[in-house]
């Protein structure tokens, strides 16, 4: 039996903990924790700041799958050898897996030592410890064999998802049903990444179609009848991710246009969801790769998984694999297209280029893919539009959700003692892990310039393919492209968090225009201004802002008609006119400024619960809200109209 | 007529002389609007009369379908011309933001705008927005000019119509 002091409570922690990846419409893709491998690592580890439960010395370096399976029966036979190593400088002495209550271990063993294996059932999930003896050393290894089979009960997590369905045409089998799921019984909840490589044999009955998490080595009829297929993880991967095998009569095709075979896997009969999802693919998987600035490492294999809404998965990426849920569908063909670039952009962020500590900060893997998924739908569909003024506009509703119910949400990266909100179903969560970082993220790329962010960008991705960083990381290779100190940037808005006030005043000129910039605080901070002409020219000129007060000339070629900042910058800076009533910026309170917020008199902003990026109210702008009451109304034009009339020589 | 408008321009010499010794009545006032051009192209534009000393001027909009609100503003030499009033037309709704104010000595800023997103006026045909009043207060002429760098109207989707803005003028006396 497995040791009380491990699993005493009835409900076994790890059943929440794996649950979260599959549990709740908002969380998609969500990697629990794990420890990084030194011995896989090119480079040095990163330290992070803290680790939430001890570091775990679980090493897992490669694994060995030969599963049959019948996805009508759940009838499966498997065996599974993993090489592990004792990391961390620390000794091993146990290994820790869950798999479907329904599956039996019939023989384990280790090389070169002794193997104890114990378990027992938290349905609908068997949870297993094997003891090593004598413990492994600190960077020893060893090989451990095990023998499992059953049949698989597929029944529903007490959380609400399912682990697996089976005896369907589109059957699915997730972590913890036939693929054991790995962690050290001495530190569960170790949230240090820790990636292996596999090998897979997957045998299945005859005429059955198969998909399984990575690239497909080969497929072919055994002496038997059965259909195998081998698959491979080779580069490191996660041990806490998804690993998922698909199978029954599924619906495949190929997606065109791309130089692997990337194939869209579906549950029959075709829907028009799945005819959407391969025209979009192309463009899709194009764009993640140009952003990147390089293909994607799957080179012989891509699966893209239409995921039905009744599995209970609202998707992930894993390896040589993105899922959507078509529950993503009622948002509309454009969210639904934006959200599949959203995980496949997680075949980057997340699984080549992992994050240490899914609990310190998901800025490089949520933030990254909200991004990327922003940039593509104005790529794909806007990009007739100002690119800055587009952003900025997406970026409102995203404000005004946390502005309204995420005003105390913790910085996007976590320092020692501080925790994320608690769970992944919750609007807090959405609003830490995908909004509040994404929206730092561009308004660092603003504050960078894009030319400088897209090479950090690809300094980083050099950095930690495969291995796992920090924001800490992502910030070291920011500042070796671009030469700055970042310090200031991520005290403000990334271990902390701020909106400060910088107020704009100017004296226009024919040719250039004598601007002054204040502040409340000394902290240096780079601003992106907009100087725009008579002419509707605009001038964009990156200011660096000193203690309080900065001036700057800016030479232009014509006259100067207003200042401000990039509109991409609203969401994290409070910038303002020091003329009150002065919303474009020019000096002066005039009709411009009462016509920019006339028509938008009646529009309230009414939080649809930290969805902003989904219920996209653009049309409400925050600048016409004078009283913050989130209501566009006569009260706000009363204000506008008490500062009416101001003009310069006037004053 | 004819003598009139030649008394008008003696009278202006003598007047700019000034040193004539007597001061002889000034001509009436008048108002002399920007001419229209032959397209007959969608405009915001000048219409004026004249009470006496006074100058009633009215700000049309022409050739637009869905004029939501407009601003803008109108310089005029003050040694000339004294604004008396600026009245929006009973064309805007009671719920509509109507704003004028001489925030500088011959500069009227003017905003003019209905709320919310419903449809605005239809001025396809000659409509008009408001009414500007000032007194003539000497011979001196001046220009009743809108800032076209500073005026602008816009539809109900926020969209910047495409008008001519036409001005006038008030000639010496």
């Amino acid at each position: 039996m497995v040791p009380g002091s491990a699993f005493a409570a009835d409900t076994h922690p790890l059943h929440q903990l794996v649950a979260r990846e599959r549990t709740g419409f908002e969380s998609r893709w969500s990697g629990p924790i794990v420890t990084r491998s030194g011995v896989l690592d090119p480079v040095p580890p990163p330290h992070p700041p803290f680790t939430v439960d001890g570091s775990s010395a679980l090493d897992c370096v490669h694994a060995k799958h030969d599963i049959r399976l019948d996805p009508m029966t759940g009838e499966t036979t498997a065996t599974f050898d993993l090489e592990v190593r004792a990391g961390n400088n620390k000794p091993l002495s146990a290994i820790g897996f869950t798999f479907d209550e329904g599956l039996s271990v019939t023989a384990v063993s280790a090389d070169g030592r002794s193997a104890t294996f114990s378990d027992q059932v938290y349905s609908p999930s068997r949870v297993a410890r094997i003891d090593l003896s004598p413990a492994l050393a600190a960077g020893q290894s060893t090989t451990i064999h095990l023998a499992y089979s059953g049949t698989l009960s597929c029944g529903m997590l007490s959380t609400g998802g399912m682990v697996c369905r089976k005896g369907s045409s589109f059957s699915y089998f997730a972590n913890q049903s036939v693929f054991p799921f790995l962690f050290d019984p001495d530190a569960p909840y170790a949230n240090e990444y820790d990636g292996l490589t596999r090998d897979i044999v997957l045998r299945a009955p005859m005429g059955t179609d198969v998909v399984v998490t990575g690239e497909m080595v080969s497929d072919s009829i055994g002496t038997n009848g059965d259909h195998i297929s081998t698959w491979t993880i080779d580069k490191p991967f996660s041990r806490s991710l998804g690993m998922y095998v698909l199978a029954g009569k599924l619906g495949l095709d190929m997606v065109p246009g791309r130089a692997v075979p990337t194939t869209l896997v579906y549950p029959l009969p075709e829907a028009q969801v799945d005819t959407h999802m391969t025209q979009w693919s192309p463009p899709v998987l194009d764009f993640v790769e140009s952003s990147v600035g390089g293909p994607l490492p799957f080179q012989r294999s891509l699966s893209l998984v239409h995921l039905p809404a009744e599995v209970g998965d609202p998707g992930t990426a894993t390896y040589g694999m993105t899922l959507l849920s078509d529950a993503y569908a009622r948002a509309g063909d454009l969210m639904h297209e934006e959200t599949w670039a959203h995980e496949n952009s997680h075949l980057f962020w997340g699984i080549v280029v992992p994050e240490h500590d899914s609990l310190e900060s998901r800025l490089m893997t949520e933030g990254m893919a909200t991004l990327t998924e922003l940039d593509y739908t104005f790529a794909r569909h806007f990009s007739d539009e100002d690119r800055d003024v587009y952003l900025a506009r997406r970026f409102v509703p995203i404000g005004l959700d946390l502005r309204t119910v995420g005003y105390e949400l913790p910085p996007v990266q976590l320092g020692p003692g501080a925790s994320q909100p608690a769970d992944f179903r919750t609007q807090l969560y959405t609003l830490w892990a995908y909004y509040k970082t994404a929206a730092t993220l561009d308004h660092l790329r603003v504050t960078l310039g894009e030319d400088v962010f897209t090479k950090g960008l690809r300094a980083y991705i050099d950095t930690c393919s495969y291995v796992s960083c920090s924001p800490d990381d992502f910030r070291t290779a920011l500042e070796k492209v671009s030469g700055k100190d970042l310090g200031p940037f991520f005290s403000r808005w990334v271990t902390s968090s701020s909106r400060p006030q910088v107020t704009f005043s100017f004296e226009p000129g024919n040719t250039s225009a004598e601007i002054e910039l204040t502040k409340e605080d000394d902290l240096p901070m780079t601003l992106e201004i907009w100087v725009r002409l008579e002419s509707g020219a605009l001038v964009k000129r990156l200011v660096e802002l000193g203690p309080r007060v900065t001036s700057v000339h800016v030479d232009t070629p014509g006259k100067v008609r207003s200042v401000s900042a990039s509109p991409r910058h609203d969401l994290l800076v409070d910038s303002r006119s020091s003329i009150e009533g002065d919303l474009d910026f020019d000096g002066e309170t005039d009709g411009f400024d009462i016509l920019k917020c006339a028509r938008l008199v009646g529009k309230k902003y009414e939080t649809q619960g930290a969805v902003g990026l989904w219920v996209v109210d653009e049309k409400f702008d925050p600048r016409c809200d004078l009283d913050g009451d989130l209501d566009i109304d006569d009260d706000d034009m009363d204000k506008l109209a008490q500062s009416f009339g101001s003009l310069r020589g006037a004053r | 007529m004819k003598l009139s408008l030649f008394s008008a321009t003696a009278l202006l010499v003598l007047g700019c002389g000034g040193s004539s010794g007597s001061e002889s009545k000034p001509g009436p006032v008048s108002f002399t609007p920007e001419p229209q051009p032959s397209d007959d192209g969608a405009a915001i534009y000048l219409v004026g009369r004249t009470e006496g000393d006074r100058v009633i001027v009215d700000v049309m909009a022409h050739g637009v379908s869905d004029l939501h609100g407009t601003a803008f503003r109108v310089k005029w030499d003050p040694d000339a011309l004294a604004l008396v009033d600026a009245q929006a037309s009973s064309e805007w709704t009671k719920e509509s933001v109507l704003l004028s104010k001489e925030s500088l000595p011959g500069q009227l800023v003017v905003a003019w705008s209905e709320k919310g997103d419903g449809a605005g006026h239809d001025a396809t045909q000659a409509i008009v927005l408001g009414t500007l009043v000032f007194d003539a207060k000497s011979r001196k002429g001046s220009a009743i000019a809108f800032r076209t760098d500073r005026s602008t109207a816009l539809d109900h989707q926020g969209k910047t119509l495409a008008v001519a803005w036409r001005s006038g003028t008030v000639p010496a006396r």
